[in-house]
């Protein structure tokens, strides 16, 4: 009962596959993924009316849920024509899903290498007669990403050498009582790694060229960040935190807040605005992981992923309508298209994190955990906040005004702004649910275990 | 019927008429949102009157003690004003929008007087700034000081999270009640008065965090200038007064001296700018941070009567500015319709008959002339102050007697000359809005006991 | 009973603002002046009961504050009688003379007026300091009002003199009533107000000096006076009449009396009373005499006899700062309507040199002028010759330094003297000497004005004959009501030197006046607040434009051309 999601996905993998391939049908994930939620969802309620025996760790079917429904509304905008896009964010979700019910490195390295695979697919498009390619073959970014799987590996056989085990309940139990130089090499090669997924991912984001658009979808990639932000939370509150090396998170994160922050005020382009405040929340993750009121930051860190995501799929959406560059492009659409415009101002507003929209809770829990702390990172962070203000207070204030004159005439066609409706409704509705369903004293055991 | 239940009518009314007015469409359009919009935001009113009558001591969820009562009836008169005046200022096409915010915004005014949680009153507190961006940045003349307020009010808004975080976490508790009682240590008493007080200067407009006001007063509308320098300031001065006093009073009572000073230091600047200024919608915001000055000089002096008098004040200065902005923006609407050049404004004020006599009433309250409100509150901010800061006493007494006169000179001023233009009468609305503010205010200043003596025995139970 | 007169004045007021809004109805007018004197009347009625038998009751109405405890109501006691008894029927005169002299607007004259004798009435029936504050300001605002009725370009610099001035000295009495209700909780005039001990003398001093300022500003004494020359003139005359007689002077002796526990428990306090009494009653004089023209005649005779009354507060001689008040305000009142009959005769004109033996064509005006100025200067049987009387017994009788009571009674004298001199002078210079009109001028001339004429006839019976409740009370040795005495003392003496002052003063100006030429006293001293408005100007902006760099640089406006990074 407990692994039906994946086999559902799994199932729906091949089935497209094969149909695809004989018979040129397309089946669209979308009902695939409300199905596997739909599962979830009977789950808990049986385990919660005592109608089930099974021990289930209801902060990982909680965490499944999110991941589920992270894929779902990928799949939904991709629609059916993009098969390829389909395939590579259920092999994503399905790798997701995996990891999180790793209890140990290997299955956790290759769930997220399952996990990665649209990662590399699109790196491997990325070939533009002016990038160098670096061993002839690869692309620079590919090798990077490549790279840090290497890594993994390698920590994975380094940690297995020392400790004799890769299974986390031994590992910790092992270096909570000495740790050594080598284990925190590994731990260190280790969230590298994972947080390079998450990176790499962000810059192909920023820069995919509006041409690519039809045949490739940076979208894709929202799996692999929900779940690369989690399992780096979880290894860094589960395993790192006994080994003497949380200074070099914490300034890790401190620069990546404060690059994000002072690039994001000179940016122009909308992509570029968000991708420079998700980097700003990156950090912020950073930090909050090592932090001692870790409750309060993993709840932080849930809200923030639900609210980047989503922005994320309004801006890729916002940028199939028209390749939409520069803020100029924005303009006199309130006055067109009310309705758009406020779904669209809800999502930043939302990753901007003012009440009552998902990302306040984020925020919320996010000062939490630093108050008792650190003054000065809350600074960092007020700071940080401040300029994310001020940059999609840039995008809003294009959006909003109405006195240009729209360079080009602007023209929404009705299932985009269906779907930005259901994407603002996300980040509305999904308040009182989603601090319930968030709420991380249930998941406590999941994530410190 | 309970408090309860009449305040979940008084803010749910609002939104009500906001989403009927959404759904007006084309046809006969102006009819249409006129009237939906005077009748929602009169019905309001009513249903805030019936709230003065009903017992507010039996209500649980909503704690509306009788200053909440107070600002609530006083928050949906001055919104049913700000309806009817904005009716000729506002485009057609963009009347919808402005209905729908102006609404909402009620709404959660009414919310944020009459709530029990910290909490809630942050989460409405940052809704309330949010939307007050949109609605200056859509109706102000220029984006610019939309930004300027988000940026300033973002900061203050971000220490008063931490704050607000701070007390839950360190009382464990969310209930205003629950952590005025608890007693917080030297310490925990600091870090709280810093960030709440850095959290609500920006909103009540102390100096330096007053700098978002004066031109995105001059570039509002006229309802838009009332939510902004009327109703937000008093939220602030509401925050310091209900939640920052009695849970902090001990470092209260040890910094009052450059609490005062900072009170003092606003009116001083405030006033000595409104004296240079040449246009009359920037003095009418000068003289709003001026008496937000004198609010936190009356909250911090330390006793009943400063507090009394802050409180009374707060009421009062909100009605006199209002009623010195409808007139401002009556003045205005004439320039535009006899296409006069700008700065005549005295020959326009003696077409319009009455009107004269009706901006002598905010003026002389400005001027703090007894028998008028704003004489009976600063005079117990005075009383208050007194006590334990007798120097500062003299400083305001000459700012005040400093914008009395030149109160009394404008007003001279502008009563000069003759007007050969045809007479334009005033409308019905118009007569509605001046003689209701005026009757309020006459009554406020003959007989200051209908809001002061409930107060007393509310802030006495909190000692 | 005082609740009848105050009701009547409201209701003679309603009347006036009914007719404000029926201009075209004349029968509002006689209304008006039937209520005013029917006002008058009770006024009298109750001055007479209050005569027969003082008793002072304390009846308040309603509780204004609570914390600290202030209640409005009425304090009708002897000192209120007696004020409004003047106010009222110099009010009722001023009504029916003012239909015959003003030709606009009268509606709204009249509604200033009786507004204005409404809020003196009410400062002198307060029981209450806050209540009287109240009213002393309404008093300052109306008088604004009433400046600028003419609406003349030059009435705003006028306005802004008076109002700066009132409103700067009134800071005082908001700081000192602030102190007073920390050390007593309340400022109910009841009769243990004030009675302190010896620990609270210095905080007392203060106070007083505090309360002082407001009240010498109001009293136009020697620092801040410049407003008075220069605002009544810019009124009508019967406006005039009210300030200089009922409105603002006596004001502030009913404070002081009012108040007298508060300033008799310092000598200090009481001696600067005393000398800056008698500076202001001094030099007033003397620039009077000089004084070019009749406006600032008029104006440093009243700071002068202000100054008086002003020494006899210091000297707690009440009983003669009533009689001075009394007597003051139905001569001055007399003197001026004579001047306006006068001034309307002349279509309006105010400058003294156009004006010149004109008796023959002025006679019952003549005739008017030479018994008010007789009144005021205080030939023997008049009241101010009484009052004069009162003041000087009261000063000898006070066991104090002989400099204080022997400069008072020199300048006492001495400024009787100079005022036999400058009226004399006015009535000589308008009603003798050359004629300057011109032919077809002298042809328009006329006092056919029935209005004018009678309360003309009023005014100066009221002039004399007040008189005689003074020598009464002198010849009796009436103390009234506990606080006014009124007692004769040495007789000889004091009739000696009032009457040779009197002849003195007559010769005297009867010599001087034809050769005199007006010198006006190069003696201005102002401050002036010249604030910096340029530099005030950019510390207000240094936010704007430190805020819009800042704007441009978010928005990148200004780099539109920039590739992206």
């Amino acid at each position: 009962m407990t692994h039906w999601p994946e086999l559902l996905l799994l199932i729906y993998i091949s089935a497209a596959w094969f149909l695809r391939k004989k018979c040129g049908k397309e089946i669209w994930g979308f009902w695939a993924f409300a199905t596997a939620i739909l599962i979830i969802g009977l789950e808990e309620w049986m385990i919660k009316s005592n109608l089930s025996s099974t021990s289930y760790q209801s902060g990982e079917a909680r965490i499944k849920l999110l991941l589920l429904i992270s894929g779902c509304a990928v799949s939904y905008i991709l629609k059916a024509k993009n098969f390829d896009g389909q395939i590579l964010t259920t092999i994503s979700v399905l790798g997701s899903l995996a990891a999180i019910s790793a209890r140990d490195f290997w299955k956790l390295f290759f769930a997220l290498e399952l996990a990665a695979i649209p990662l590399y697919r699109e790196l491997m498009r990325d070939k533009s007669p002016q990038q160098r390619m670096i061993l002839i073959v690869l692309p620079p970014r590919l090798f990077y990403a490549l790279l840090g799987s290497v890594f993994f590996m390698l920590a994975t056989i380094l940690i297995y050498f020392s400790t004799e085990s890769t299974i986390f309940g031994e590992v910790r139990y092992i270096v909570s009582f000495n740790s050594g130089v080598v284990q925190e090499i590994a731990m260190l090669m280790i969230l590298f790694s994972i947080g390079q997924k998450l990176g790499i991912g962000l810059q192909h984001f920023t820069l995919t060229d509006a041409s690519l658009v039809k045949t490739s979808s940076p979208i894709v990639l929202c799996p692999l960040q929900t779940i690369s932000a989690i399992v780096f939370y979880r290894l860094t509150t589960n395993i790192f935190c006994y080994i003497d090396g949380s200074w070099i998170i914490s300034t890790v994160g401190l620069v990546f807040v404060l690059c994000g922050s002072f690039l994001l005020i000179s940016q122009q382009n909308i992509r570029k605005i968000v991708a420079c405040s998700i980097l700003c929340h990156m950090g912020m993750i950073f930090l909050c992981s090592v932090s001692p009121f870790s409750h309060d930051g993993m709840q932080s860190i849930l809200c923030i992923v639900v609210a980047w995501n989503t922005v994320i799929l309004g801006i890729y959406r916002l940028q199939e309508w028209r390749s939409l560059q520069n803020l100029d492009d924005l303009q006199m659409a309130s006055s067109q298209y009310p309705a758009f415009t406020m779904a669209v101002t809800i999502l930043f507003l939302s990753l901007l994190g003012f009440a009552p929209f998902l990302g306040f809770w984020s925020r919320f829990n996010l000062c939490q955990a630093l108050l008792g702390w650190s003054g000065g990172a809350l600074t960092i962070y007020m700071i940080s906040c401040l300029f994310n203000l001020i940059g999609l207070a840039k995008i809003l204030d294009c959006i909003w005004s109405s006195k240009k004159q729209p360079p080009r005439n602007l023209q929404i066609d009705p299932e985009f702004v269906r779907e930005i409706y259901f994407l603002a409704l996300a980040a509305i509705v999904a308040i009182p649910l989603a601090y319930r369903v968030l709420n991380t004293e249930n998941m406590e055991a999941y994530f410190v275990q | 019927m309970l408090t309860n239940d009449i305040l979940l009518l008084i803010i749910s009314i609002p939104l009500i008429g906001a989403i009927c007015i959404s759904l007006i469409d084309k046809k006969n359009f102006e009819n249409n949102v006129r009237r939906s919009s005077q009748w929602t935001a009169a019905f309001t009113f009513a249903m805030s009157l019936w709230l003065f009558t009903a017992d507010s001591e039996k209500s649980s969820i909503l704690a509306s003690s009788q200053n909440s009562v107070c600002l609530v009836v006083m928050t949906t008169f001055l919104m049913l004003i700000s309806v009817i005046i904005s009716q000729n200022e506002i485009k057609a096409e963009l009347k919808k929008k402005f209905y729908i915010l102006i609404f909402a915004l009620e709404a959660l005014f009414v919310a944020l007087f009459s709530t029990a949680d910290i909490l809630v009153f942050y989460i409405l507190l940052e809704l309330i700034m949010l939307l007050t961006f949109i609605l200056l940045g859509g109706f102000a003349s220029n984006s610019i000081y939309a930004v300027k307020f988000l940026i300033i009010l973002f900061v203050g808004m971000f220490f008063l999270l931490c704050g607000v975080i701070y007390l839950i976490s360190v009382a464990e508790a969310s209930e205003v009640t629950t952590l005025i009682n608890y007693a917080f240590n030297f310490k925990q008493e600091c870090i709280i008065f810093s960030t709440l007080f850095i959290g609500f200067a920006g909103l009540a407009l102390q100096f330096p965090l007053h700098v978002w006001l004066p031109e995105a007063h001059a570039a509002s509308p006229t309802s838009v200038q009332i939510i902004i320098s009327v109703i937000l300031p008093k939220i602030g001065a509401f925050g310091l007064l209900t939640i920052l006093l009695p849970i902090a009073d001990g470092i209260c009572r040890s910094l009052s001296t450059y609490v005062l000073w900072i009170g003092a230091l606003t009116t001083g600047y405030a006033t000595m700018a409104a004296l240079i200024q040449k246009v009359a919608r920037h003095t009418a915001a000068y003289s709003s941070i001026a008496y937000a000055g004198l609010l936190v000089i009356g909250i911090f002096s330390g006793g009943d009567i400063g507090r009394t008098g802050a409180f009374f004040h707060m009421i009062s200065h909100s009605l006199v500015l209002t009623m010195l902005l409808v007139v401002i923006s009556i003045v205005e609407n004439r320039f535009k319709q006899l296409k006069q050049q700008e700065g005549n404004i005295s020959i326009t004020l003696q077409s319009i008959p009455y009107l004269l006599n009706f901006a002598l009433v905010p003026m002389l309250s400005l001027s703090s002339i007894p028998l008028l409100p704003c004489f009976v509150g600063n005079f117990l901010i005075l009383c208050g102050c007194w006590k334990n800061h007798p120097s500062l006493c003299f400083i305001i007494c000459f700012l005040l007697a400093a914008g009395g006169s030149h109160a009394i000179r404008t007003y001279q001023r502008v009563s000069q000359g003759e007007s050969n233009l045809k007479k334009i009468y005033l409308t019905k609305a118009e007569w509605f809005c001046l003689a209701s503010l005026a009757v309020t205010i006459f009554a406020l200043g003959i007989y200051p006991r209908m809001l002061i003596t409930p107060t007393d025995q509310r802030i006495e139970r909190k000692q | 009973m005082i609740k009848y007169v105050i009701m009547l004045q409201m209701i003679t007021l309603l009347a006036n603002l009914m007719w404000q809004l029926q201009a075209h109805r004349e029968k509002w007018k006689y209304a008006s002046i039937i209520l005013s004197a029917l006002t008058a009347l009770a006024a009298t009625w109750f001055m007479v009961q209050q005569w027969i038998a003082p008793h002072s009751e304390y009846a308040p109405f309603y509780s204004f504050l609570e914390n600290p405890s202030c209640e409005f109501g009425l304090l009708s006691d002897s000192l209120s009688a007696i004020a409004a008894w003047v106010i009222c029927t110099i009010t009722a005169i001023a009504n029916y003379y003012s239909t015959g002299y003003i030709r606009k607007n009268i509606a709204i004259f009249l509604t200033q007026i009786n507004s204005l004798s409404l809020a003196a009435i009410m400062v002198a029936t307060a029981n209450n300091l806050l209540q009287l504050y109240a009213f002393w300001v309404i008093l300052t605002v109306i008088s604004c009002f009433l400046a600028d009725f003419d609406k003349k370009k030059t009435s705003l610099k006028t306005i802004s003199k008076m109002a700066n001035l009132h409103l700067f000295g009134d800071i005082g009495f908001i700081l000192s009533m602030a102190a007073l209700f920390h050390m007593w909780g309340n400022l109910n005039f009841d009769e243990n107000l004030f009675v302190g001990n010896d620990m609270q003398l210095k905080k007392f001093e203060f106070i007083s000096l505090l309360m002082l300022l407001s009240v010498f500003v109001k009293f136009a004494q020697i620092g801040p006076s410049r407003w008075l020359e220069e605002a009544i003139w810019s009124m009508p005359i019967p406006a005039t009449v009210l300030i200089h007689s009922v409105a603002l002077l006596p004001a502030g002796t009913i404070l002081i009396i009012r108040l007298q526990n508060l300033f008799e428990c310092s000598e200090f306090i009481q001696h600067a009373i005393v000398w800056i009494g008698l500076l202001s009653t001094l030099f007033y004089s003397l620039r009077a005499v000089f004084a070019g023209s009749l406006q600032k005649i008029l104006a440093y005779s009243t700071i002068a006899q202000a100054g008086s009354m002003t020494v006899a507060c210091g000297f707690s001689a009440y009983g003669a700062a009533i009689a001075l008040f009394v007597s003051h305000a139905f001569s001055k009142a007399a003197l001026i309507f004579a001047i306006g009959s006068v001034i309307h005769a002349l279509s309006g004109e105010r400058d003294i040199k156009c004006m010149g033996g004109l008796f023959e064509w002025l006679p019952k005006t003549y005739i008017v002028s030479i018994l008010t100025i007789a009144s005021m200067v205080g030939v023997p049987l008049t009241p101010f010759y009484y009052s004069r009387k009162i003041l000087l017994n009261e000063v000898l009788g006070v066991h104090s330094s002989s400099v204080l009571i022997s400069c008072t009674i020199i300048t006492i004298v001495f400024s009787s003297i100079l005022a036999s001199a400058y009226f004399f002078r006015i009535f000589y210079l308008i009603f003798h000497g050359e004629i300057k009109l011109t032919e077809t001028g002298l042809a328009y001339l006329s006092e056919q004005n029935p209005p004018i004429i009678y309360s003309m006839y009023a005014a100066v019976f009221f002039a004399i004959f007040s008189g005689v409740f003074f020598y009464y009370a002198l010849y009796n040795d009436v103390i009234w009501a506990d606080v006014f005495v009124f007692s004769y003392g040495e007789g000889p003496s004091a009739v000696f030197m009032f009457t040779i002052a009197n002849i003195a003063g007559l010769c005297g100006a009867g010599l001087i006046c034809k050769s005199i030429k007006p010198i006006t006293i190069p003696f201005k001293f102002r401050l002036n607040f010249k604030i910096n408005i340029k530099r005030l100007r950019s510390i207000n902006e240094i936010d704007r434009r430190f805020f819009k760099k800042f704007y441009l640089f978010i928005t990148n406006k200004n780099r539109r051309n920039h590739a992206d990074k």
